[in-house]
């Protein structure tokens, strides 16, 4: 199936993204805060010194990792009809955004903290969402105990959608082991929920290769019960991984393949995504730059590195923008954005719904993303290239200079080759209208005022003056 | 060397971010008998703020702003211990560090380095401090201010914490509080109480300075 993908590595700047990461591991190693992972990983063959808590692994278990791993996983519903089965072919599954700390409220506009009770109607808002094909956690649950948060969300976002829910927070194993338990108890048990895994988790490393224990040994938890982890590296371009985008490349790709060992070693066989949220930091506040093009290049570029291993991904940051309120303000950044996070190579995507840098949520904002991402797959629907789909013999009865739009071949394969949008939605668009066209007249007549073009020789000019007039008066005009 | 040129020597080399330059310069001042606080105040201070306020209008980024203020720190190594401990001018003590169960730093770090560039006493507890230790710690320095990063969503409720301790402790209003962090936002700052939110290191170091005199 053709589908449209953007491609930013080359096989041999994979191939060298590849060998580092593997250097890096063996040399420079992964610092995991957890005795119990650092044991685990030096009776497999890692070379750990304890007193530093790094780990060094050879090739050797990267290998065995990679050729372990499952190369396609399905993410289940509580809803059968809402199973994601990755790698994908076509257009990324696309989630909501998270974990922000704050609601932009419906109902009075202002921001607040979130509460249980948003996380609860947020989730049901994207479960009723026809562009949202699985939920993250979404929004901090800050009116419960710190220590079991992580719970809280979890336990609410799954009884409010009967789509795979995604979850953020994790602690530690205790906290893991009962994020298990809680969706066994929808599956109908343990057994259940490793056959049909009804959520999946994100298990951050810290860049630049560092382990919190609580995390990895949380981890090693999930894996062990079939609950799919999303190994997400966090590599920051001049702030946690070299400014270079290959540095970044390389290093999230590193902690990527460290995480693999991890889970592998743990559970040989255990479902695991290739996962990053990367981009640089802003150079001004040191925050992370979601707006950054060079966050798509990163994507793209990991999601190409996860290709190569047959390794599921989730490395795309979709449609994310700093605006503080509900709306598409940075308007060609943003579907620029979108586009190229979404034809990165990943199978999974997330953001729908997110404000002001995911550090909160509105719920207009999860509406109009829904809808730009139903827009959007118009973009990047499959279509089948096959002796049938090239049509020759329709060409043949059409013949020379004919039309093919009142052939019955048109007529039966319309609907399904062209995309149709909405047109009410198509409306909203208006954000890309008119409002820049004062700005736009203003430069325009300064180029006119400033500009000039090298002039062309007078005697040339007039030569060509006279080629036209001797053309017209042979035609008599 | 003249007083003059040991000055302008201490100046450039901050503004040409260079902490070899620094050191060789605050070296050159103290062989040169120039009065160290003099160094500092009226060679160094002026450099740096300089080195702010082009940050400010993004005429220089982070990387330039935070070699700066590592030279500013090799210069201040020299001449701090020349300087008779009656005459110390620190603009107050700041206990800093990031909360309970995080242990993400860099942005940390950032804050940390510039608030002792711009002359205060700066007390870093690291990563993962635990809530009682931001006080206990203030305490035992005579702190003016607590510092408290939190880089996760799921750790900034740790900010709080620091908070409702010292209302428990009825200690409040003894410590000018500053929280940030990445999921940090000024409103949350003002829905848990405290007495600031440090958007970066630059507007941290302002609300550092309003504390210190509050």
């Amino acid at each position: 199936m053709a589908v449209a993908r953007f491609v930013l590595l080359s096989k041999e700047e994979q191939d060298l993204i590849h060998q580092y990461s593997l250097k890096s591991l063996q040399e420079i190693g992964m610092l995991i805060r957890s005795d119990s992972t650092l044991k685990m990983l030096q009776d497999a063959g890692a070379e750990v010194d304890h007193s530093k808590k790094i780990a060094k692994m050879p090739e050797s278990m990267v290998d065995e990792a990679l050729k372990g791993a499952p190369k396609s996983i399905r993410l289940c519903a509580r809803d059968g009809k809402n199973d994601l089965p990755i790698p994908v072919g076509g257009p990324p599954f696309v989630a909501t955004t998270g974990l922000g700390v704050y609601v932009r409220d419906m109902d009075t506009g202002e921001k607040r903290p979130s509460t249980r009770e948003d996380i609860a109607d947020f989730i049901r808002l994207a479960d009723g969402l026809g562009g949202v094909d699985f939920v993250w956690t979404s929004i901090t649950a800050n009116d419960v105990p710190q220590f079991s948060h992580g719970l809280h969300e979890l336990w609410t976002a799954m009884q409010n959608t009967t789509k795979h829910v995604n979850g953020v927070s994790i602690m530690s194993a205790p906290d893991s082991r009962k994020q298990i338990e809680l969706a066994s108890l929808i599956a109908g048990g343990e057994d259940e929920l490793r056959k049909r895994p009804l959520f999946s988790v994100i298990c951050c490393s810290i860049a630049p290769l560092s382990y919190e224990g609580g995390v990895v040994e949380g981890m090693v938890e999930f894996v062990k019960a079939g609950v799919p982890v999303m190994s997400m590296s966090m590599s920051l371009s001049g702030g946690t991984a070299p400014v270079t985008l290959a540095g970044t490349l390389t290093n999230a790709n590193t902690e990527n393949l460290a995480s693999l060992v991890i889970t592998q070693t743990a559970a040989p066989g255990s479902p695991h995504i290739y996962c990053s949220s990367s981009a640089p930091i802003s150079m001004k506040t040191g925050v992370i730059n979601y707006m950054s093009p060079e966050q798509c290049l990163i994507a793209a570029g990991l999601g190409q590195m996860a290709r190569r291993y047959g390794l599921p991904s989730m490395v795309g940051d979709w449609g994310v923008n700093d605006s503080e309120t509900p709306g598409v303000p940075h308007s060609f950044t943003e579907t620029m954005g979108v586009a190229l996070s979404t034809m990165g190579n990943s199978d999974l995507v997330s953001g729908i719904g997110g404000i002001d840098a995911v550090k909160g949520v509105s719920f207009e904002q999860a509406v109009i993303e829904s809808y730009i991402w139903e827009n959007f797959k118009g973009f990047m629907r499959e279509f089948l290239v096959s002796p049938e789909t090239i049509a020759l013999d329709v060409v043949r009865q059409v013949g020379h200079g004919n039309t093919f739009l009142t052939h019955p071949h048109t007529a039966k394969n319309f609907r399904k080759e062209l995309f149709f949008r909405d047109k009410a939605k198509l409306a909203w668009e208006a954000t890309l209208s008119d409002s820049m066209v004062p700005q736009a007249k203003e430069a325009a007549r300064q180029i006119l005022r400033e500009h000039s073009v090298e002039k062309v020789d007078g005697s040339v000019i007039a030569e060509g003056d006279r080629l036209i007039r001797e053309y017209e008066s042979a035609a008599g005009v | 060397m003249d007083e003059k040129n040991v000055l302008k020597m201490l100046g450039n080399a901050i503004e040409t971010y260079d902490s070899g330059a620094a050191e060789k310069a605050a070296k050159e001042a103290v062989k040169s008998k120039v009065d160290p606080l003099k160094a500092i105040e009226a060679g160094l201070a002026p450099a740096i703020e300089r080195v702010g306020d082009k940050f400010e209008k993004m005429e220089v980024y982070l990387p330039e702003l935070m070699l700066a203020a590592d030279a500013m720190k090799s210069a201040m190594t020299v001449l701090m211990p020349l300087i008779p401990k009656d005459k110390k001018v620190s603009k107050a003590t700041v206990v800093i560090g990031t909360v309970q169960g995080d242990i993400h730093e860099i942005g940390k770090n950032i804050v940390s380095n510039m608030l002792m560039a711009n002359g205060f006493d700066v007390v870093d507890l690291g990563v993962n401090v635990k809530t009682s230790a931001f006080v206990d710690e203030a305490k035992r320095t005579k702190a003016k201010i607590i510092g408290a990063s939190a880089l996760m969503s799921s750790t900034i409720g740790s900010q709080k914490d620091i908070i409702d301790y010292l209302v428990s402790l009825k200690e409040r209003k003894k410590y000018g509080l500053m929280v940030g962090g990445g999921p940090t936002t000024g409103e949350w700052a003002k829905e848990i109480g405290a007495d600031g939110w440090g958007e970066d290191a630059a507007s941290t170091v302002k609300l550092a300075n309003k504390l210190s005199k509050g």
